[in-house]
């Protein structure tokens, strides 16, 4: 599972640094990486099985406390 | 123009890999996996309470083009010969459970998008249907059009009656529920029918009867046959009783249902071309009348005094024919008052009309409704006289 | 300039019809108010209009500036970067929620079996490579794609007619006013106020002066939809038009002619997959937009599909069931929606109007 995970993150940044680099868009290329790096670290937090918290669901209690409802 | 191979070259890579997701596999569904179930029985012990559903499935490979009638004798489960259907039964606690025990046994996966009919047996009627209704509208695979029938005695009876011109039989038992709604005879009543009158708190529900009865074929055999007998009537979820034929006719005048059929008075028959009800209900001092206006035309297709058929004959039997719809709808809201259950939806009349003041009646709708003033009127018009203008006797 | 696409003002509006269409088509809004949806969803048509108003207002002042750029020129830099923040993530949040909407749908009626990330990554590649050609592929795409959909919505109405039953729909305003304002709010805000995404957009109208009647004219037609296809569901299953999840689904299975013209439900999932797709892509765009307009980049096209693995992790972890997300669109969506899209675009133009921004003779370029 982690491996088809990696290999499908490997072909994204294969698709995309090689153009980076040759444009020399560095500022382009930090901002990849640093997207991809948190894209990356969070489905390998999900595929090993760490739940990550639901968003909408601590939205959800966070604005029912507010209002009371 | 390397840059183009190698998009070439990605191109190539990502649509094999994506060729290898898209196509579904996952939810592939092959015939020869699936049973498919064409008529489903529910019944239900009220002793152990114990539930019982009877599948009856069709084998693909052996529906034939044409029916064969009485070519194979006792085609019951599992013996063998040409037959289409297949009968299975399980018992549990809950339908859930009965088809959990199914994969004990069965070699396919039930599927139930083809499901025409759903047969419920009587004792589960009474003794409530709502786990059942909650299985078969909450499964996505259920579909909201599927037929409802109930049996007089057993489902699984029912259901293993091989009887009439389809070779599988449940698409003939939806036929003739169909036919007998078509000709003004029983209502045909979906699932979303019955739900919606469910959800409505005030309005019963409804559902065909039907029963299996046996008679002498044409070769001396004893054949059993089923046929729609009655209409059963809800409250809640529960059966509380039932209307026989003339009243089955005066619920359909009443709901707006009349399609087509025929009216039988004494000296003639006449079949019905188009009927329109309206429900009026009136609120006077907290007393609600309702008034049923039925405008129906009809053509003269038998009479049967050796006379010529003058205007005011016609007049005569567009009378007579009143009083026979009239009869028919006085029966039914007789019976339905007796059994203090809103078959007609006549609360939802009210609340269309009177939407403030049904808030407070709605809870006591129970108590409202046996009080409730009726009256009907009939309007009838007869039109042709059929291809002959005079009788071919005279007395 | 990162996009260097333009597009006129029809493509808008069909683009925009698309949007609003997008998961409303199967999630018909204003459920709540029963067989009044109807009346919720006109009411909710207007509030969505005067909303659109303040943004298009907003975004034409400015002519080619999308609202990324305009909150740098009227909060100022720090500032500005902080509200454009709080947009992306509005967009980002939205689209994990259409793409949530979308894999509940699919999973519970059509493809029980499939995993739901596989889901997700097809439907996020498909509308990463029409994100990654720009916004005129996108608009081409709506035309195509937007007529199809609503022709096969009227198809299937007509087919439904013999089932109507009028009296379904009486009696009108059966609901206390408070709850109908309620459901008129939230419809306002699920369909018709979420096309503030187009702040992104609108700033690439090849006349900008059309901006607000194309907006106005896609609002409106894409409310009619709404309204024939609740009608529609109404009248065809009364009361239990509210309990079902999917009441087009639902509603389109009864179509039954002479037994050839069967099993039509899937033409509204296949109208769900284009629509969903359109939004998505929109949404993904809008993001990815302005995600690069944040980090002063040369293109987006680099950071498209990081952004869009992001959006899929946030689908996948934004709520645990389908209860929670009906829960969350239906109670808490119409409020938690409101800074984005009412108040943030309000006091920009007010702040706008106040600075007397922009100043004519063009400025920062």
């Amino acid at each position: 599972m982690i491996a088809l995970l990696l290999m499908g993150f490997g072909i994204v940044a294969l698709i995309q640094i090689p153009g980076l680099i040759k444009k020399q868009w560095w500022r382009e290329l930090a901002c990849f990486t640093v997207l991809w790096s948190i894209g990356l670290v969070l489905s390998v937090m999900l595929a090993m099985g760490i739940t990550l918290p639901p968003v909408s669901t601590m939205i959800n209690q966070y604005i029912s406390g507010m209002f009371g409802i | 123009m390397k840059n183009r191979q190698q998009g070439k070259i990605s191109l190539v890579i990502l649509l094999s890999i994506i060729s290898v997701f898209i196509v579904g596999c996952w939810d592939s569904r092959e015939l020869s996996t699936l049973s498919l179930i064409a008529g489903l029985g529910f019944d239900l012990d009220p002793a152990t309470k114990r539930a019982t559903l009877t599948y009856q499935s069709i084998v693909p490979s052996q529906v034939k083009p044409s029916p064969s009638m009485g070519g194979g004798e006792g085609k019951q489960t599992g013996s063998g010969g040409l037959q289409s259907i297949q009968l299975d039964h399980d018992t549990g606690l809950s339908p859930y459970e009965v088809l959990n025990r199914y994969t004990q046994h069965g070699s396919r996966i039930p599927f139930y998008q083809h499901t025409q009919v759903i047969v419920i047996g009587k004792a589960a009627a009474e003794h409530g249907l709502y786990p059942f209704l909650d299985t078969v509208i909450r499964n996505p695979a259920g579909r909201p059009n599927i037929l409802l029938a109930i049996s007089d005695n057993k489902a699984s009876d029912i259901l293993a009656v091989e009887d009439g011109m389809e070779n599988i039989q449940a698409v003939g038992m939806a036929n003739i529920i169909k036919l007998s709604a078509r000709f003004s005879k029983y209502p045909a009543v979906t699932c979303l029918d019955f739900t919606s009158r469910f959800i409505g708190k005030t309005t019963a529900p409804v559902a065909p009867i039907m029963g299996v009865f046996e008679e002498t074929g044409p070769e001396g055999k004893r054949q059993k046959k089923i046929r729609i007998n009655g209409t059963a009537v809800f409250k809640g979820d529960k059966m509380i009783g039932k209307l026989n034929e003339q009243e089955s006719s005066g619920l359909l005048w009443v709901i707006n249902q009349i399609e087509k059929g025929f009216v039988i008075i004494p000296e003639a028959s006449l079949e019905i071309i188009g009927s329109k009800t309206k429900i009026i209900p009136e609120l006077t001092g907290g007393k609600i009348k309702i008034t049923v206006e039925i405008e129906e035309e009809a053509n003269l297709i038998q009479y049967n005094n050796a006379r010529n058929i003058t205007p005011d004959l016609i007049h005569q039997l567009e009378k007579a024919q009143a009083r026979e719809i009239e009869s028919q709808v006085k029966a039914v809201i007789k019976k339905s008052m007796a059994l203090n259950a809103d078959i007609f939806d006549f609360g939802g009349a009210v609340h269309r009309k009177y939407k403030k003041e049904w808030k407070k009646m709605e809870p006591r709708w129970d108590d409202i409704y046996p009080t409730i003033e009726v009256s009907v009127k009939v309007k009838t018009r007869l039109d042709e006289i059929g291809d002959i203008n005079k009788a071919i006797m005279t007395e | 300039m990162l996009e260097k696409g333009r597009i006129s003002s029809f493509q808008l509006s069909v683009l925009l019809v698309g949007f609003v269409l997008g998961s409303s088509i199967i999630i018909t809004p204003g459920g709540d108010a029963g067989h009044d949806a109807w009346i919720a969803i006109a009411l909710g048509l207007m509030e969505g209009s005067l909303i659109a108003l303040i943004f298009t207002a907003l975004v034409l002042r400015f002519k080619d500036k999308t609202i990324i750029e305009i909150n740098d020129l009227v909060f100022g830099k720090v500032i500005g970067k902080l509200i454009s923040v709080l947009f992306l993530w509005y967009f980002l949040h939205l689209g994990a929620l259409v793409l949530n909407d979308y894999v509940h749908f699919f999973r519970l009626e059509l493809y029980p079996a499939t995993p739901r990330t596989v889901m997700l990554l097809i439907i996020m590649l498909v509308c990463a490579s029409t994100v990654n050609r720009g916004i005129e592929a996108l608009a081409r795409c709506s035309l195509i794609l937007v007529p199809l959909t609503i022709s096969v919505i009227f198809l299937v109405t007509m087919f439904l007619i013999p089932h109507f039953n009028l009296n379904n729909l009486m009696p009108i305003l059966d609901l206390p006013i408070g709850k109908l304002l309620w459901s008129a709010h939230s419809v306002a805000s699920f369909p018709f106020a979420e096309s503030v995404v187009f702040v992104m957009i609108l700033a690439f109208l090849n006349k900008s002066e059309k901006g607000g009647r194309a907006v106005s004219k896609a609002l409106i037609i894409a409310g009619l939809v709404l309204i024939i296809a609740s009608i529609r569901n109404s009248a065809v299953l009364g009361p239990m038009v509210a309990a079902y999840n999917y009441p087009s689904y639902q509603a389109v299975q009864v179509i039954d002619i002479r037994d050839i013209f069967t099993r039509l439900e899937i033409l509204v999932a296949i109208n769900f997959i284009t629509m969903g797709f359109l939004k998505i892509s929109v949404l993904l765009y809008g993001t990815v937009l302005g995600l690069a307009q944040v980090l002063n980049l040369q293109s987006y096209r680099p950071i498209i599909l990081p952004v869009g693995i992001l959006m899929v992790i946030l689908a996948l972890t934004n709520v645990a069931n389908t209860i929670e997300l009906f829960d969350f669109t239906h109670k808490i969506y119409p409020i938690y929606a409101v800074p984005f899209q009412i108040i943030i675009p309000l006091i920009t133009l007010i702040i706008a109007k106040l600075r007397q921004l922009p100043k004519t003779d063009g400025g920062i370029p």
